[in-house]
C-alpha cells in the first residue's frame, strides 16, 4: 500500500521518457538519417529556414512518414488509456477495456462495411467516418439496452456490449466471407491495427477528440472516486449518478471510436496502462487520469518502433505486437486479481 | 602492353558493361514478367503475392497497398514496378523523390495487353532486351487465337483451395482471363473466385472444366481428391483438365500463354481422334 510513489514524480519521470522515445522514433528508421539533420529538418519545416543538408526524399520521410506517425501514436495512445481508465473506474473493475461496451466491434463493423461494399476510392476516405459513427451507435444502442426505470445497470450493461459484438461478430464474419482477396486482404489488415495511415484530417480530429476527453474526464475525477463505493454511495454523496454514467460511456466512445477510425483496432493499451498507473501511484483518479494518458502514449510509441523493426522490410500491424506484449501480461494481471475479483455490481 | 589494355577492355564488354538495376517487384505479375526477361537476378526483394527465387530467398517487402517507404529505401532500389494499387501515397512520393523509377502496370485482362506491359518495361529498364520476349509472345498469342475453342463452349474454372474447398473463378480473376483466352465463355458471371460446392458444380453442366493443380499433380490426382468431379460431363467427355495453378498465380501473365496453348493443343488432339 506504501509504495505507492507521488504522482508529481512519476508524471515527469513518464514525461521524460516520451520525450525520449519521441526523439529515438524521429531519428531512427530502416533509413539511417543523420539525427541532428532530422531535427534540424522539423525546425526547417516549422520555421521555414532552409538550414540543413537533407534531400528531399529524406525531408519526405522526416515530415511525412515519421513524424505523423509519432504524432498518431502519441493521440491514440493516450485516448486508449483516457477511455480504459474512464471504462475501469465506470465498471469498477480492474480488468475492463475500453471496448466492452461494444465501441469496439462496431466501429470494425462501420469500417468494414465501407471496406467490403464501397469502391477503393471512396472507402479511403469514408472507413475513419463508418467507424467512428459505428462505434458511437453501437455504444448509445447498448446503453438504451441496459437503461430501465431503476437506472443503468452495470452488469446489463456489460451483457448488452457482449450481446452486440456476437452480433457485430458474426456481420463482419459474413462480410469477410462473400469478400474476394483484395477486399479480404483489407480487412484483415484493418482488424490488425496501423498508425501508417495519419493524414492531417485524421490528426486533427485526434488532438480534438483528446482535449475534450482529457478536459471532461478530469473534471469527472471526483466523480470517478466516488463511484468506486458504489452507486448508492455516490448517490448519497450527492452525485447525478444516471447522468455522469451516461458522459463517461459517451465520452470513453467518442475517444474509443476517433482511435479505430484513425488506426484500426489496438488492443490492450486501454486495458494495461491504468491498471500499470494504478499499481504505480494509487487509483486516485485525479492522478490516474493523466498519468494514464502519458504512459499510453509512451508504451504506444514503443510499440510502433517496434514494430517497424521486427519484420523488417515489411512491417508489423501495431495492433499485433500490443497484443503479443499486452495479452501475457494480462494473463499475469488476471491471476493477481483472481482473489480480488467479486461480483460484478 | 597493348594487347594487355585491349584484353583487358574486351574482358570488360564481355562482362557487360550495363549496370544492374535494382528491381524490386510489388506484386506477382511483374515478378514473373521481370524474370521472364530474365533479369530474375536483379531482382532485389518482391512481395508476399510473389514466388520466392530458387536460389537465394529474397526478402519480402509486405503487401503492396501498405508499403513502408523507409524499409524500401533501404534495399537502395533503383526501380519499383508494380501494379496502379500501390501505395499508400506518401510512399510512393517519397520513393519518386529519391530517384527511384516506379513503373506501376494495370493487370492485364487480355493476351494482347501483355505486349503493352512489355513495352512499359522496355522505356523504364532501357538496358533490357525485350525483343526476344516481345516475339516469343506474339508467337504463342497468334497459335492460341489459331486453335480457339468456339465461344460457345460453355467452360468454368475451378480453383483448389485446398481444406478451404473449391472456388469457382468469376469475372476479374485469372481463371477467367485464361477461359477467354482459350476463346470460351465463362459461365460464372459474379466477380471473384466465390466458394462453391461440388452439387453447384455438377449442376453448372460445363462444356470445359478446368481444376487448379499444384505443378505434379495429374488429372487421376484431382480426382482422387474429389471424386465427385468425375459425374461430371466434362469429366466423362474427357473435358475435365489440370491447370498448373503457377502459371496463374499472377492473374494472366507470361506464363499463362504457354499453359493455354498446352490445353488447346491437348483438346484439340481430343476432338481429332473422338469417333
Amino acid at each position: 500500500m506504501s509504495s505507492r510513489l507521488p504522482a508529481g514524480i512519476v508524471g515527469a519521470i513518464f514525461s521524460a521518457m516520451l520525450l525520449a522515445i519521441a526523439l529515438l522514433a524521429l531519428t531512427q528508421g530502416p533509413m539511417s538519417i543523420d539525427s541532428r539533420a532530422c531535427l534540424a529538418g522539423l525546425w526547417q519545416a516549422a520555421s521555414g529556414q532552409d538550414i540543413t543538408a537533407l534531400q528531399a526524399h529524406e525531408q519526405t520521410i522526416v515530415l511525412q512518414l515519421r513524424l505523423p506517425r509519432l504524432v498518431l501514436a502519441i493521440l491514440v495512445g493516450a485516448l486508449l488509456a483516457l477511455a480504459g481508465a474512464a471504462m475501469q473506474g465506470l465498471f469498477r473493475n480492474a480488468l475492463a477495456d475500453p471496448g466492452i461496451t461494444g465501441v469496439a466491434t462496431g466501429a470494425a463493423l462501420g469500417a468494414i462495411c465501407c471496406l467490403a461494399l464501397a469502391p477503393i476510392a471512396i472507402a479511403k476516405w469514408l472507413t475513419p467516418i463508418a467507424a467512428f459513427w459505428g462505434g458511437l451507435l453501437s455504444t448509445l444502442l447498448v446503453y438504451r439496452l441496459a437503461r430501465s426505470q431503476q437506472g443503468t445497470a452495470i452488469a446489463v450493461l456489460l451483457l448488452a456490449g457482449i450481446a452486440i459484438s456476437a452480433f457485430g461478430g458474426a456481420v463482419i464474419g459474413f462480410l469477410s466471407y462473400m469478400a474476394d482477396d483484395r477486399v479480404l486482404r483489407d480487412i484483415s489488415l484493418w482488424q490488425m491495427g496501423s498508425l501508417a495511415g495519419g493524414n492531417l484530417y485524421l490528426i486533427a480530429c485526434c488532438v480534438g477528440a483528446l482535449l475534450l476527453t482529457a478536459y471532461v474526464l478530469q473534471r469527472k475525477a471526483s466523480c470517478l472516486n466516488a463511484l468506486a463505493l458504489g452507486e448508492a454511495q455516490a448517490r448519497h454523496l450527492g452525485l447525478d449518478v444516471e447522468r455522469d454514467k451516461l458522459l463517461l460511456i459517451i465520452v470513453a466512445a467518442t475517444a474509443v471510436g476517433v482511435s479505430v477510425a484513425a488506426a484500426g483496432i489496438i488492443g490492450f493499451v486501454g486495458l494495461v496502462v491504468p491498471h500499470l498507473v494504478r499499481m504505480l501511484t494509487g487509483p486516485n483518479h485525479h492522478s490516474l487520469l493523466p498519468l494514464s494518458a502519458l504512459l499510453g502514449a509512451l508504451l504506444l510509441t514503443c510499440a510502433d518502433f517496434l514494430a517497424r523493426y521486427l519484420a523488417s522490410p515489411a512491417e508489423l500491424p501495431v495492433g499485433l505486437v500490443t497484443a503479443l506484449v499486452g495479452g501475457p501480461f494480462f494473463f499475469m494481471l488476471l491471476l493477481r486479481q483472481r482473489r480480488h475479483l467479486g461480483a460484478i455490481a | 602492353m597493348k594487347k594487355m589494355s585491349v584484353l583487358l577492355f574486351a574482358c570488360a564488354f564481355a562482362s557487360g558493361v550495363f549496370a544492374a538495376e535494382r528491381i524490386i517487384t510489388v506484386d506477382a505479375g511483374s515478378t514473373t514478367m521481370v524474370r521472364a526477361l530474365g533479369l530474375g537476378e536483379q531482382i532485389i526483394a518482391i512481395d508476399v503475392t510473389s514466388q520466392q527465387a530458387q536460389a537465394n530467398k529474397l526478402p519480402v517487402i509486405g503487401y503492396h497497398r501498405q508499403l513502408a517507404a523507409e524499409n524500401l529505401l533501404a534495399l537502395k532500389p533503383s526501380v519499383l514496378i508494380g501494379t496502379e494499387h500501390m501505395g499508400p501515397e506518401p510512399t510512393l512520393t517519397a520513393l519518386k523523390q529519391a530517384g527511384v523509377t516506379i513503373v506501376s502496370m494495370p493487370a492485364p485482362t487480355e493476351g494482347a495487353q501483355l505486349l503493352g506491359m512489355i513495352e512499359q518495361l522496355a522505356s523504364a529498364l532501357p538496358e533490357a532486351d525485350t525483343s526476344l520476349l516481345t516475339a516469343q509472345v506474339r508467337e504463342q498469342l497468334a497459335s492460341i487465337a489459331e486453335q480457339k475453342l468456339p465461344p460457345a463452349t460453355r467452360a468454368v474454372f475451378l480453383f483448389d483451395g485446398g481444406n478451404r474447398g473449391l472456388r469457382i473463378g468469376g469475372t476479374g480473376t485469372g481463371g477467367d482471363a485464361l477461359i477467354r483466352l482459350l476463346g470460351a465463355s465463362n459461365i460464372a458471371t459474379t466477380a471473384a473466385y466465390q466458394a462453391t460446392s461440388l452439387e453447384a458444380i455438377l449442376a453448372l453442366d460445363a462444356d470445359l472444366i478446368l481444376i487448379s493443380t499444384e505443378a505434379d499433380e495429374s488429372l487421376a490426382d484431382v480426382l482422387k481428391k474429389h471424386p465427385l468431379l468425375a459425374e461430371s460431363r466434362a469429366a466423362k467427355q474427357q473435358k475435365l483438365l489440370p491447370v498448373n495453378g503457377e502459371a496463374l498465380v499472377a492473374g494472366l501473365s507470361v506464363t499463362t500463354l504457354p499453359e493455354a496453348q498446352r490445353l488447346l493443343q491437348q483438346l484439340n488432339q481430343q476432338d481429332n481422334t473422338a469417333p
